[in-house]
């Protein structure tokens, strides 16, 4: 019988409170939408997958879990946008203003680069990782990453340079 | 590091130290989300390869599957098989069953519908994992599915296994290729409903296709949430498993404590108990056969179509919609009694992650949908 993610399993809810923090601010920088429900997703598909056995590089697979998982649904959302209005409301235009003035320049501009890139940038600079564990969080090549960061760096400094 | 990336840096650092998360919130919508409904939060791909790590015994499973077997022949052919475009043979009497698979030539194909399958992938990398298999040997797959009847036919480096039902008809054909002294997997043709779908009458929710199995209280897991009230039927029907063989598989809900439960015969390896008036459902796992490296389209398990269900006394409830963001049919709903409450359910047919939705219709006013 599946128990579920009960407190009688700490070693999974261990798991979770000591990667889930951590988690919803990277799906947040990534761009998530809803980055606790992105995680919240994440961690039950893995609990279900790995209930019996826990990969070997475990927090480099809970980052590609993560990046997936944001992925997924930022590629779904765009299709939901081609194919019907949305369903969901968006925040008050008031609000709008608000959160876009709270958020740091080059924040700002990282929505602007293709996600792959984004997605290099915020594993490199803000998670730190060497560019093998992101080139396996995003299931690319190293010299791709070499090539998303130099790129993206590039593109951001010229966002700052056509800003000043 | 240059001005822009320390610069990126420091901001990436203070935008994430702007997010506040409620891990507590967050820890209890999971443990609800694996204990209460796991079907829900599968989707088109994974839901499939979670189907693979099936635990029940090989032995267990041979028996079970045995006896499906031997049950569905006594059926007679289903839909599928009735309408074959090519001509079949005529139906040959099943002789005595035999007790294990058997090398002989098959005849023709049993079914009018075919699919296609690859061997299983790997959980980490979703790279297909290489299988191997010995012609000099029965197949281990074949043994643990209780197939009737096996035969190679090896042509140079290349060359193909027939799976055959109890009247030598084909079920399955897998192409082989050599690779040093061994025979390498390779896809599968095999019997399936109309589209390649698991199941001959794949919208027949609640209409039987056949005597149900009758709801087993001994079951292992029935024993783990044992009911507390009636168990109401809540479908029937046959489907192909990953050989192409013919079973049937009965889903039964029942009253449990906390909640109810779904219960599949033959029995499928897990139960969850789900509460009133919240969303719940069965994934249909219903392959009683394990999936180690001898099964190499163990994962091909063909999983039914996803089944959503939502109990309630409410009767400000009035049922559930079912719609696809892709705009692919879905299933029939159906409303069933239950214990003095009401049971709805309907059958999300897409495959597509995410492309269902499902929403609990209220007088008062509808819930929002929830995407599946």
């Amino acid at each position: 019988m599946a128990a579920g993610a009960v407190p009688g399993d700490p070693s999974f809810e261990e798991l979770f409170r000591l990667h889930a923090g951590r988690l919803v601010r990277l799906a947040h920088l990534l761009g998530a939408d809803d980055p606790e429900d992105a995680v919240q997703e994440a961690f039950c598909r893995f609990f279900v997958v790995h209930r019996d056995r826990r990969p070997d590089n475990l927090v480099g697979y809970l980052n590609r879990m993560v990046v997936n998982e944001v992925r997924t649904r930022q590629r779904r959302s765009k299709l939901a946008d081609r194919k019907r209005l949305h369903l969901v409301t968006a925040p008050p235009a008031n609000e709008q203003i608000e959160r876009d003035e709270s958020v740091h320049e080059l924040v700002r501009a990282l929505r602007d680069l293709a996600p792959r890139q984004r997605e290099a940038l915020v594993l490199r600079y803000w998670l730190d990782l060497p560019l093998a564990d992101i080139a396996a969080a995003m299931e690319v090549r190293l010299g791709t990453v070499k090539s998303l960061i130099s790129r993206g760096v590039a593109r951001l400094g010229q966002k700052l340079e056509d800003h000043r | 590091m240059n001005e822009t990336e320390t610069r990126l840096a420091d901001e990436l650092k203070q935008e994430a130290d702007t997010v506040q998360v409620d891990l507590d919130r967050m820890w209890s919508v999971v443990q609800e989300q694996t204990r209460t409904s796991p079907a829900v939060h599968r989707t088109a791909r994974p839901w499939r390869r979670r189907l693979a790590p099936y635990v029940a015994a090989a032995s267990v499973a041979a028996v079970v599957v045995t006896v499906a077997v031997v049950d569905n022949h006594d059926r007679g052919p289903s839909t599928a098989t009735q309408t074959s475009p090519t001509p079949t043979p005529a139906k040959k009497k099943p002789t005595k069953a035999p007790s294990g698979p058997v090398d002989q030539p098959v005849d023709d194909w049993a079914c009018a519908y075919r699919t296609v399958i690859q061997p299983r992938r790997s959980l980490q990398t979703y790279e297909l994992v290489p299988a191997f298999v010995d012609p000099r040997e029965v197949p281990d797959e074949a043994k643990d599915y209780a197939v009737p009847r096996y035969h190679f036919t090896l042509n140079g480096k290349t060359g193909v296994l027939d799976y055959g039902d109890a009247a030598g008809r084909r079920i399955s054909r897998t192409k082989l290729t050599k690779s040093g002294d061994r025979w390498r997997v390779g896809d599968r043709t095999l019997c399936s409903g109309a589209d390649g779908r698991p199941s001959p009458d794949p919208v027949a929710l609640g209409k039987y296709t056949a005597k149900p199995r009758p709801f087993n209280t001994k079951a292992d897991t029935v024993k783990q949430a044992p009911p507390t009230g009636t168990p109401v039927l809540v479908d029937d029907r046959t489907y192909f498993d990953g050989t192409g063989l013919l079973r049937q598989t009965t889903l039964y809900a029942y009253p449990a404590k906390g909640g109810y439960a779904f219960a599949r015969v033959p029995d499928s390896n897990s139960v969850w108990v789900i509460p009133d008036n919240r969303l719940g459902g069965d994934s249909a796992q219903v392959n009683s056969s394990s999936s180690g490296p001898t099964n190499p389209f163990g994962e091909h398990a063909f999983s039914l179509d996803l089944i959503v269900s939502y109990l309630t006394g409410d009767r400000d409830v009035t049922g559930l919609r079912i719609t696809s963001d892709s705009g692919q049919p879905q299933g029939p709903a159906q409303k069933l009694a239950f214990g003095g409450k009401t049971l709805y359910t309907v059958v999300a047919r897409s495959k597509i992650d995410g492309d269902t939705l499902v929403t609990v219709l209220r007088k008062s006013g509808n819930e929002a949908p929830r995407r599946y």
